[in-house]
């Protein structure tokens, strides 16, 4: 097992591996960025990334297809884009569209090319398309009142591949759901969820292909709630299931879908995280846990 | 740092000087006594003396510093030692005679001065070897001291100069401290960096310990507890949740592990140093001392802990208990040494000069010096505002939401008012600040002139806090300083306005100075406070920082005024935006989040990414504060704000435009940051000094102690392996195969790797395939009421060893077209790994079904002739497994010692009897396939095309040997191994080929004997088998009526990106085939799979290679972006990188273009450019 003790001076607010699991993206309240070289248990920082002017909330590696690519947001407002070549780590693109902190980035799934859904404080999203000759194309609209605190990509449509969806939460308690519409250019709202009686802290859209979608939404509210919805039946509703009946002991960070096998990892305010996957009754079951 | 003997003042020392602080009085600035030094202090040491309470020793570098801090700051320095050739380490005055004291030094001399005679010293003493690290003098015999050098001590006689009466060889490791016992002269302790504390007696042994004590971090000092019998104190050097450690050793011996009765324990850093504070009264016939634990951490923390009563009870120390006869204690003049001394006017022109003049207010580990201070009063306020008095301390630590916002609003004490308001008002000149007495004065410019209104005055206030305040009695009393710019009748009214203002608030127990010093810098101060406090939400969920909105309501009236103060009683309010450079247009109230404290992320490899940001300090109010309990914040830590101050320094910092500007710059996000963050970012603070110990600690091999979640820990990140929850498997994804070879034995493969790795379910689905998919003939069906028994027997025994009690029940027959066995089972399989999202088993058993499924189709773009890959990237050991995995299917082929290839027709088959004709038209199925694979495969016909499947059937065919010429009118091969049944076949291979076998039992006997004589050694081969028709007769199952095509497609595809996230390009290409057979296809995959990455299809008669070039761009193989060179083919315009080409057509021996668009693209021209 790698453990990095004191890889940054502050608080860590995100640490993702890339689609390798070769190199580690650590940032942090210090405002660099860190990226590690993981083999096995041994691990080598390779690079640390200076520029943002405040702290970072969330890195995350674009598609191998595109290169070596890391995004990062923080609360100066800013999405740096980074780029790894010949070893050597560049600052490549920057958008301040955000009035406010930047709370979470996400890469939309890569066969849309390289989209970046960015959620901020102002209460507004961005969608930021970055197009092969370096320009950027943003879609920006207003989406949760007080700020948006997250968002997330739906996996890709298969039928038809302009049919782009994304949830996000935010401070209005809300968990959104919105749906690109290429005639307006922008996102429509497509479903509200209400359910949350606290600012929903992270929602995540599960990656997995299978016959129903499954959105996870974290609360500040000491819940999280799981949302589903069959894939071939359009009219259906959103289905909304507690993750477990009562609360979590104390408020929930984050939520985060594995790859494959639909198993879903929580990460709460008393430092634990909890590993869920659904049995065959469609119950959810605590399948692992992580202590500090 | 060293506490006065009377107990009232501590003094810290660092590079810039002394700094002494009154521990009664924390809020008061310290005093500072500068005495810049590049050399860090090593020690510090208040004499115990009553004739030299002032008196002061310190360390720089080679040299002893003797302050009698009695005397002006300027001049303090009484004495400079200076005989040492190397920097000073210990110093330690003479218990008894105040005049003397020891130092020692990495020079390894010990020297005794004194201090009458401070131009030499009196003693000397060196070990020549070793640099000393500590002296200390005995307590009881005035003679002796000890010293510790490197890894042992010398005890020296103060008449001997020479030679050390004893040498103890205490450690393994540098000595860090040792410490003499008060009662017993000839006991010590030391304590080492080897991760012990050893108790000596040196008149017993001084090769033995009496006793030691085992703990798991290297010990700084182990210090006897100046109360109660045999304690000790040990303090870590790093490690131990930098805590302190209480231990009582009285009766013990030998060895053990740090057990320890009490820890004080709050720190975040590494202690620097504990020292005990005690009080008693004066002439007091009994001991009645009273203790307090002084630490001081490198988190620049300086605490007091309050010893409470069961301690001392724990610690046998009875208070009041009466003094032995002839000992009583020393009395001290309670006076505090932090205020100047009297000095003539001249003396203090200079002081206020120099003080004047300072800047970079630098902590002496080196830290940040960035904080510019202007002036004396503004670096007061810091000072307060770093002061936490008892619970206030750990208050913001906890994390809860569920806790009101609204008392963090509320200043909680005098002192805190007065920096929150002094940070909020930089115009404010406060002009005297005493804290303890309640006394303030404020000198400030408000627009009270008679003449003009817009004219600002200059009037100072003294305000004089009652105890009590502010309750309804205690009321804070102004009184304003007469001017002549002030008039009597405006003096009057503002009097009387702020005492009603003071009055209203101190009625609502509220805090007054802020709306009276509002009211005198000329805002209209609203008295219906209460109001406004209803107009905050009540449910702190909607809006958790409700108290921040109020506050910023406050700012920008206040940052009103203050421009209006600047650009002359304009109104425009908001004119302080620009001023503040850097500052983000920030709506009404910040929404940021509060920062999650740990969060998992996971990997497409099934590892999950954990990081944590550990929260001690919830622990660290388990610890009891009382009433004197408070902790300070180090002075030369001042520019940090402390978390309780966050909301209101926000605002502070927001709206100066005055001197703060240049700081906001640097400071501006942490404080923002703050704000929202209870926990602290201490570490920035420390950061320069304690990155570096910090990285050290956890790249080397420690990480051990690291892992032991010591406080040094700030955060976390680990990385946690749980593939064991995801249903798809990396390792399976090796050694797993879809091409290559007949689908039965494909599974039958699959199953081996599933039994390799430990999967047992998916091993015995993957069995139940192959036998499924074992091509039978309709004839056989008609066979069945013969042939079912030896079958059943067969299912039976696989069946029994699957666990799903439904399949076991329902599996009867073995061919595909059966109800129950090849529609309903896939079906049920399918269903299952759905409900387990297993990605893996759904892609991997639909690949195979396909293969099968499209067999009877014409379509022979299928390729199931592309050989087995073979990682060559060896990630996990599941290479080698693979490896051999690779060979065992492959056995039957290069043992084809006795290779028959039968071609029996089964209308031809006229002679024959039935079973035999169904044997024959198996193996005829599967040699064809076979046959068939090779010729795609490239590979010469040569060779005889093999059959594994038949060799059980050879009894049966020697039967019918005599008719076997006029089928195969070739060669009869020759050929060795006489041996077919031997043990290199495979268990499974007989399943398999028992499976089968659709003969009778007579023919199983048969069989049987037939292997114990030695086989006719016959060779078949067929010719011209593209006439043949056997697909005709296969039957096979009907995938689609089954599943969702599409649905399979799906998983397919997730199984790609799955198989390219764990480094199988290759893998990844062959599943993908399957998507994409159909040439009609037009899904959006298939277009991303073809078009996007890749080249783009355009009119066939532009070769114009380099126009298209620009479009394609993604390598084919490893869906990099293409820069440089190039291949494309000709026919399917896909590209690969050359590299990458390089290892798809040679290494791979790849016949088929990577796309999967089925090209093959050898046999045309591929470019390369």
């Amino acid at each position: 097992m790698v453990t990095i003790s004191n890889a940054h001076d502050g608080l860590i607010h995100d640490a993702v591996l890339d689609y390798y699991g070769k190199r580690l993206a650590t940032c942090s309240s210090d405002k660099t960025i860190k990226i590690f070289q993981v083999e096995g248990d041994d691990y080598k920082l390779i690079e640390t990334l200076q520029g943002h002017e405040g702290p970072v909330w969330q890195v995350s590696w674009a598609h191998p297809k595109f290169g070596i690519i890391l995004a990062s947001c923080s609360y100066d407002g800013k999405v740096l884009i980074w780029k790894e070549e010949g070893g050597v780590w560049s600052n490549i693109a920057e958008c301040s569209v955000h009035q406010a902190s930047v709370n979470s980035i996400s890469w939309a799934p890569s066969e849309y090319g390289a989209l970046l859904l960015c959620t901020s404080s102002d209460g507004k999203c961005s969608v930021v398309e970055f197009q092969e000759d370096g320009s950027q194309k943003t879609i920006v609209w207003q989406a949760h009142s007080i700020g948006v605190n997250a968002g997330s990509w739906a996996p890709p449509q298969k039928e038809n591949i302009q049919e782009r969806r994304l949830v996000t939460g935010g401070c209005d308690n809300l968990v959104k759901i919105w749906r690109y519409d290429a005639a307006q250019n922008t996102y429509v709202v497509e479903e509200a969820l209400t359910g949350h009686t606290d600012w929903v802290r992270d929602v995540a859209w599960s990656p997995s292909l299978l016959s129903k979608y499954y959105i996870a939404s974290a609360s500040q509210d000491r819940t999280v709630i799981i949302w589903t919805k069959n894939v071939a039946d359009k009219m259906s509703p959103w289905k909304k299931q507690l993750l477990r009946q009562d609360k979590f002991p104390d408020v929930c960070w984050r939520a985060s879908w594995s790859m494959s096998g639909n198993v879903l990892a929580i990460s709460g305010g008393d430092n634990k995280v909890t590993l869920w996957k659904e049995n065959l009754n469609g119950q959810w079951e605590q399948a692992g846990e992580v202590d500090q | 740092m060293s506490v006065a003997p009377n107990g009232r003042d501590a003094v810290l020392a660092g590079r810039k000087g002394l700094f002494v602080i009154d521990l009664d009085d924390p809020f008061a600035a310290p005093r500072w006594l500068h005495h810049e030094t590049s050399w860090e202090v090593a020690d510090v040491q208040w004499s115990p003396h009553k004739s030299k309470p002032s008196w002061i020793v310190s360390t720089s570098n080679q040299k002893a510093m003797v302050w009698n801090i009695a005397r002006p700051s300027h001049d303090a320095i009484e004495h400079v030692l200076h005989s040492h050739t190397r920097a000073i380490t210990d110093i330690n005055f003479h218990p008894n005679h105040p005049e003397l004291l020891a130092t020692c030094s990495v020079d390894s001399f010990v020297l005794s001065w004194d201090l009458r005679c401070p131009q030499s010293p009196i003693h000397q003493w060196a070990d020549w070897r070793a640099g000393s690290s500590q002296v200390k003098w005995n307590y009881i015999d005035p003679n002796i001291l000890a010293s510790a050098h490197d890894s042992h001590i010398l005890i020296w006689d103060a008449r001997k100069g020479a030679l050390p009466l004893h040498r103890i060889n205490a450690h393994e490791a540098r000595i860090n401290g040792i410490d003499w016992s008060r009662e017993n002269k000839h006991r010590l302790i030391s304590c080492s960096n080897d991760m012990s504390v050893k108790f000596w007696s040196y008149n017993v042994s001084c090769d033995t310990p009496t006793y030691t004590i085992h703990t798991d971090f290297p010990v700084a000092r182990a210090r006897h507890v100046p109360f109660g019998d045999h304690i000790c104190g040990i303090m870590p050097s790093r490690g131990g949740n930098n805590s302190v450690y209480i231990v009582k050793y009285g009766d013990k011996e030998q060895e053990s592990n740090l057990r320890p009765s009490y820890i004080f324990k709050g720190h975040t850093e590494p202690v620097k140093d504990f020292v005990w504070r005690t009080r008693h009264h004066e002439n007091s016939s009994v001991d009645d001392r009273e203790f307090q634990l002084v630490t001081w951490s490198a988190d620049c923390d300086l605490r007091l802990w309050p010893i409470n009563q069961d301690i001392y009870d724990n610690f046998n120390y009875v208070k009041n208990k009466p003094l032995p006869q002839g000992i009583h204690l020393q009395d001290f003049d309670y006076r505090s040494y932090r205020p100047e001394p009297p000095t003539s006017s001249e003396n203090s022109v200079i002081i206020r000069h120099h003080r004047g003049h300072r800047d970079a207010y630098s902590s002496p580990g080196g830290g940040r010096g960035s904080f510019t201070l202007y002036n004396d009063q503004f670096n007061h306020l810091n000072w307060i505002s770093g002061i936490k008095v008892g619970q206030s301390a750990f208050q913001n630590v906890d994390n809860d939401f569920n806790r009101g916002f609204n008392d963090d609003t509320q200043p909680l004490n005098l002192g805190e008012e007065v920096s929150n308001v002094g940070h909020k008002f930089p115009r404010l000149r406060f002009e005297k600040i005493s804290v303890s007495t309640g006394n303030l004065v404020i000198s400030l410019n408000g627009p009270w002139s008679s003449d003009n209104k817009d004219g600002l005055i200059f009037i100072r206030v003294e305000i004089d806090f009652p105890e009590n305040y502010p309750s309804k009695n205690g009321c804070p009393k102004f009184s304003l300083e007469q001017t002549h710019e002030l008039s009597e009748t405006k003096r009057q009214e503002l009097l009387k306005n702020s005492r009603e203002i003071a009055e209203k608030y101190c009625e609502a127990r509220k805090f007054c100075l802020e709306p009276c010093m509002r009211f005198l810098l000329g805002e209209r101060v609203s008295l219906d406070f209460t109001d406004s406090d209803e107009e905050l939400p009540l449910d702190p969920y909607v809006i958790p920082y409700e108290g921040e909105t109020a506050k910023n309501d406050e700012f920008s009236e206040v940052s009103g005024l203050e421009s209006a103060s600047i650009s002359t009683a304009s109104e425009n309010v908001d004119s302080d935006e620009g001023l503040v450079p850097g500052d983000l247009k920030k709506p009404s109230f910040d929404s940021t989040p509060v920062p999650k404290g740990c969060g998992a992320i996971w990997t497409p490899s099934g590892h999950l990414v954990c990081f944590f940001n550990p929260k001690e300090a919830k622990k660290e109010q388990t610890i009891k504060f009382g009433q004197q309990g408070f902790s300070l914040m180090n002075p030369l830590r001042m520019g940090i704000p402390d978390n309780d101050r966050l909301e209101l320094e926000l605002t502070s910092s927001a709206s100066s435009t005055s001197s703060l500007a240049n700081d906001l710059d640097i400071l501006q996000y942490d404080r923002l940051y703050r704000t929202n963050i209870p926990e602290v970012l201490r570490g920035s603070a420390v950061a320069g000094t304690l990155a570096n110990h910090n990285y050290s600690l956890s790249t080397d091999r420690s990480q051990g102690t690291s892992n032991s979640r010591s406080k040094h820990n700030r955060n976390i990140v680990k990385i946690y392996d749980f593939t064991r929850l995801i249903p798809a498997k990396m390792e399976l994804a090796y050694g797993y195969r879809v091409l290559g070879d007949t689908p039965e034995n494909l599974a039958q493969h699959n199953a081996l790797v599933a039994e390799k790795y430990g999967y047992k379910d998916i091993a015995n689905c993957w069995k139940l395939l192959s036998i499924l998919l074992v091509k039978d003939v309709e004839v056989d069906t008609s066979a069945n009421g013969i042939s079912a028994n030896p079958q059943n027997e067969l299912i039976d025994k696989f069946t029994r060893s699957i666990d799903r009690d439904d399949v076991a029940l329902n599996y009867r027959f073995y061919w595909g077209s059966h109800p129950f066995g090849g529609q309903w089972l896939t079906h049920e399989l399918m269903k299952y790994y759905e409900a387990k999202e297993d990605i893996q088993m759904l892609a991997m058993m639909s690949c195979i079904l396909y293969e099968h499924n499209t067999n009877d189709k014409r379509s022979p773009e299928i390729p199931i002739n592309t050989s087995y890959f073979v990682p060559v990237v060896s990630r996990t050991s599941s290479t080698e497994g693979s490896t051999s995995f690779h060979g065992i299917p492959q056995r039957p082929h290069m043992q084809s010692a006795v290779s028959f290839n039968a071609r029996t027709l089964p209308g031809n088959a006229t002679n024959m009897n039935r079973s035999m004709s169904t044997l024959s038209s198996i193996s005829a199925d599967s040699s064809l396939k076979n046959s068939e694979s090779h010729r795609r495969r490239g590979i010469k016909q040569s060779n005889t095309t093999t059959n594994d499947n038949q060799i059980p059937h050879i009894p049966s065919i020697v039967t019918i040997e005599g008719s076997l010429p006029q089928y195969s009118p070739s060669s009869v091969a020759s050929s060795a191994a006489s041996n077919v049944f031997s043990h290199s076949f495979d268990k499974f291979m007989m399943n398999n080929g028992n499976a089968n076998v659709s003969g009778s039992q007579q023919q199983r006997q048969q069989l049987k004997v037939s292997t114990d004589f030695s086989l006719p050694q016959v060779k078949l081969q067929i010719l011209n088998k593209e006439s043949l028709d056997l697909y005709d007769n296969v039957h096979s199952m009907d995938m689609e009526g089954m599943m969702d095509k599409e649905k399979l497609k799906l998983y397919r595809i997730e199984y790609a990106s799955l198989l390219f996230f764990w480094g199988l390009p290759v893998s990844r290409a062959k599943i993908l085939q399957f998507n994409y057979t159909d040439e009609s296809e037009t899904s959006d995959e298939y277009i991303e799979h073809r078009g996007e990455i890749g080249w783009i299809k355009q009119s066939q008669d532009s070769y114009n290679y380099r126009d298209r070039l620009r479009e394609m761009k993604k390598c084919h193989y490893c869906l990099l972006q293409v820069k440089k060179r190039v291949t494309v083919c000709t026919h399917c315009h896909h590209i690969m990188h050359a590299e990458c080409a390089m290892k798809w057509w040679e290494r791979e021996k790849m016949m088929e273009c990577a796309s999967g668009c089925g090209c093959h693209c050898l046999e045309y021209k591929i470019v390369d450019m």
